[in-house]
């Protein structure tokens, strides 16, 4: 249900006084209204949820999570060594 | 897009929880979120924890928590003539007499949609009354509220919404103030890319229980379980963001703002729980031409459950499928008994998917 999948904006276009942008997954292509964000670009990863796109993903916050789990493990370990 | 799940990280984790966990009596943690419950399973993730450190799926399907009363009020407005609009898992939920598939095989018009915007464009093309099922966390109410305002302003009026949305922090406040053991929560991530972490810094203070919002690839699941047994070590209680590269500090303030403007919080009972103190989300005033027991006389019904199913003591946390005396024998998802069973969302389900490996 919350299953929403990372998918890359590959279109985005008007239908009907509505934003929708087309997104892609493994080669698959959807369908998604863009009424609860404002700022997506073609190039983005959008999270996908009923027909909606919920968020943008951020690579930059990937990769910061990424050192910051690092660092947090690193801290452990010298927690551990008390 | 990156891939998150760092094969160092992951190794990692697996040693830091291995390590707290020696510091640590037995410490339960419950999941809010069907998803969580797949990766959990498909991943093997409770094999490598130890003993002491167990995660437990809570209420976090909707289709699971949805009541018997509001199923059997989608199979009798089909039954008057309505097209019942629903995602596909409400679809073979088992109501007191029936599913809304067994009625379909009875020549009901029932349709399986993918989202709410699929349901209006089945009325606007065929200019029939459509009902829509509307279900769903936080995560999903933005789209109920997004389409009831544009249904508004194209004048579209032969389409209605059965509201069955519910929000997730006061079930987690009900089963915290009823004095579960439960000592850490992994917080649904994608309910809070649209509440941000507000409602669960309220939680947190009151009830002094480490929170953590995560996302849904393994290496999330164990970088939470690190953060929440690091708090419990060090006797701390605090709301940590795992998911940052989806979840902001503030959440999605346009889906918040429609949601606020389409719906207010109600007491709601669900399935397995009691009535919740703002447990749902009701049409205001404004918007009530769309609640379709504002437009239409529904009867009282009786509920007939089978007494059996436990999904309620599984939705509260209490117990596993593998509790259960129906589980894989009489109760499948062939042939689903509760509802927890029937959704790709809902603890049995998962469980039977996944059986070999449990």
């Amino acid at each position: 249900m919350c299953l929403a999948i990372p998918c890359k904006v590959v279109e985005i276009f008007e239908e009907d006084g509505e934003r929708y942008a087309i997104a892609e997954y493994k080669g698959v292509r959807q369908k998604a209204k863009l009424t609860l964000l404002e700022d997506v670009k073609v190039g983005d990863y959008i999270l996908i949820h009923t027909g909606y796109a919920i968020e943008v993903l951020s690579e930059e916050d990937a990769k910061l999570s990424l050192e910051a789990w690092e660092e947090l493990f690193e801290a452990l370990s010298k927690e551990d060594n008390k | 897009m990156i891939d998150i799940n760092s094969r160092r990280i992951i190794k990692k984790s697996i040693e830091i929880i291995r390590k707290l966990s020696t510091k640590l009596d037995r410490v339960k943690i419950m999941h809010l979120c069907g998803s969580h419950e797949h990766v959990i399973c498909r991943y093997g993730i409770r094999d490598v924890l130890p003993e002491n450190i167990t995660v437990i799926p809570g209420p976090g399907c909707p289709v699971c928590v949805t009541t018997q009363r509001e199923i059997d009020t989608a199979i009798y407005l089909a039954e008057e003539g309505y097209t019942v609009a629903t995602l596909g898992d409400m679809y073979r939920v088992p109501g007191s007499k029936k599913s809304l598939m067994e009625l379909q095989s009875e020549g009901a018009d029932i349709r399986i949609v993918y989202g709410i915007g699929d349901a209006v464009r089945i009325g606007e093309k065929e200019g029939k009354d459509v009902v829509f099922i509307a279900i769903g966390f936080e995560t999903t109410a933005p789209t109920t509220a997004a389409e009831v305002v544009s249904v508004r302003s194209k004048g579209i009026d032969n389409f209605y919404i059965l509201n069955c949305h519910r929000q997730m922090p006061p079930a987690v406040e009900f089963l915290l103030e009823e004095g579960s053991n439960i000592q850490g929560f992994i917080c649904p991530g994608h309910v809070a890319t649209i509440t941000g972490l507000k409602p669960y810094y309220e939680l947190c203070k009151r009830y002094r229980v480490p929170m953590v919002v995560a996302g849904f690839e393994p290496v999330d699941v164990l970088v939470s379980i690190v953060m929440i047994l690091r708090q419990i070590v060090n006797r701390e209680y605090k709301v940590e963001n795992e998911y940052r590269r989806a979840v902001k500090e503030g959440g999605n303030i346009i889906a918040q703002r429609l949601i606020d403007k389409v719906f207010e919080p109600v007491d709601v009972p669900w399935r397995g729980f009691p009535v919740i103190k703002n447990g749902g989300l009701k049409l205001r005033e404004e918007y009530r031409e769309f609640d379709i027991y504002y437009h239409e006389d529904i009867p009282e019904m009786k509920e007939i459950v089978n007494n059996n199913c436990i999904c309620g003591e599984i939705l509260r946390g209490e117990k596993l499928p593998t509790d259960c005396k129906l589980f894989g024998r009489y109760c499948n998802p062939l042939n689903p008994v509760g509802s927890c069973m029937v959704s790709e969302e809902g603890t049995c389900n998962i469980f039977y998917k996944y059986r070999k490996l449990i």
